[in-house]
């Protein structure tokens, strides 16, 4: 994939993220809804090549202004992962050559490989992770299942066992997919129905659309660093 | 601009690294503010008892309340690590609009004199659940709250 191809890839996912988080604010009586209208409409100029320039800057400003507005993320890592994917793009807008947009790109590439191998990492070092109960907890005690019924599944102990070593291994051995392309589009695969699983369960709907548009970076990565 | 742009540039990535106390945020509406001790606390924006597969699916699209509510819970877990500037007053401003919205009670019967909220934490210890109350706000007047 050509670092334009990624580009253009990243900015269609991305926009469409952003329309989608966009329309959710506006349809609530939520504060900073200018914000929020402003951001809509420079994330359709996104999707449609349209000053993307222009557009992404003023994304990112939008996003700096809603740090400040909620004291920090509305949506936790969503929102970071979000930024990352916005000041990539403002800055490979206005790198001087191409080098410094593939800088600005691999940087992302680099961040969504992070996302998983550090949460791998310190799942791995918490004992909790290998015999179940850190997952049984996020079922029963967290914040997270959408619904009341969801936390029966905590009581099912060999399904929280298999499920949170299935985590931990899966997070730890990502980064194994940048030696190939075909092991990258596995891994891939593995982590959109994990994300699509958080979504589900959890309601995390908002990290299944970002981080599903930070892919295309990282599959540029591998084929310039590898060649596929 | 206070420190968030950092974090969010060079994130660390600790996704449930432990899982610690979960906040829970409860409203009780008072007659007065001495009525405190014997308050009916009820949960706010409890999450529902079950939801169809269409439903999650769907949810997947479409979601906005569920965001606000982790927003929310966001908030109240800021609360039990102790932060009672931003947080306690973005809770407030939540539970107010709610109230305004008629969610909290009839908006054609009198409004309760007061309304007040709390926020639990809630964890295990070995095999016991635990929960204790981190945080109670001092009651105020409905729908006298400035939107945010």
């Amino acid at each position: 994939m050509s670092l334009d191809a990624a580009l253009r890839l990243t900015e269609i996912l991305f926009g469409c993220a952003l329309i989608q988080q966009s329309l959710e604010h506006l349809a609530r009586p939520a504060p900073a809804r200018a914000l929020y209208g402003l951001r809509l409409l420079l994330a359709l100029a996104l999707v449609a090549a349209f000053q993307t320039t222009l557009a992404s800057w003023g994304l990112l400003g939008i996003g700096i202004s809603l740090l400040r507005r909620f004291d920090g993320p509305y949506n936790g890592g969503s929102d970071r992962m979000g930024l990352l994917i916005l000041l990539s793009l403002a800055l490979c807008h206005v790198a001087p050559t191409p080098h410094w947009q593939e800088m600005a790109l691999g940087y992302l590439g680099v961040q969504l490989l992070l996302s998983y191998a550090l949460a791998g990492w310190v799942k791995a070092v918490n004992r909790d992770w290998w015999n179940g109960r850190a997952l049984a907890d996020v079922f029963s005690l967290s914040i997270y299942p959408q619904s009341e019924a969801l936390r029966a599944l905590a009581a099912h102990r060999a399904l929280m066992t298999g499920a949170g070593r299935a985590v931990v291994l899966f997070e730890l051995a990502f980064p194994l997919g940048l030696l190939s392309a075909r092991l990258l589009a596995v891994m891939l695969a593995l982590a959109a129905a994990f994300h699509l699983a958080n979504a589900l369960l959890f309601g995390l709907n908002r990290f299944l659309w970002i981080w599903l548009s930070a892919f295309p970076a990282l599959w540029w990565l591998q084929w310039r660093l590898f060649g596929g | 601009m206070r420190p968030h742009l950092l974090p969010a540039l060079l994130p660390g990535w600790r996704f449930f690294d432990e899982i610690g106390p979960s906040p829970r945020i409860d409203y009780a509406l008072l007659p007065t503010a001495s009525a405190l001790t014997d308050a009916d606390w009820q949960p706010f924006r409890p999450a529902p008892l079950r939801l169809s597969l269409a439903a999650l699916l769907w949810r997947l699209l479409w979601n906005p309340e569920r965001n606000e509510t982790l927003y929310v819970l966001r908030c109240a877990e800021r609360v039990l690590e102790g932060d009672s500037g931003f947080p306690v007053a973005e809770l407030q401003r939540r539970i107010d609009a709610a109230a305004r919205a008629g969610l909290l009670y009839p908006l054609r019967t009198a409004p309760p004199a007061l309304l007040v909220f709390r926020v639990r934490g809630v964890w295990r210890e070995d095999k016991a659940k635990l929960e204790q109350v981190a945080f109670i706000a001092s009651p105020w007047v409905p729908g006298t709250v400035a939107p945010g």
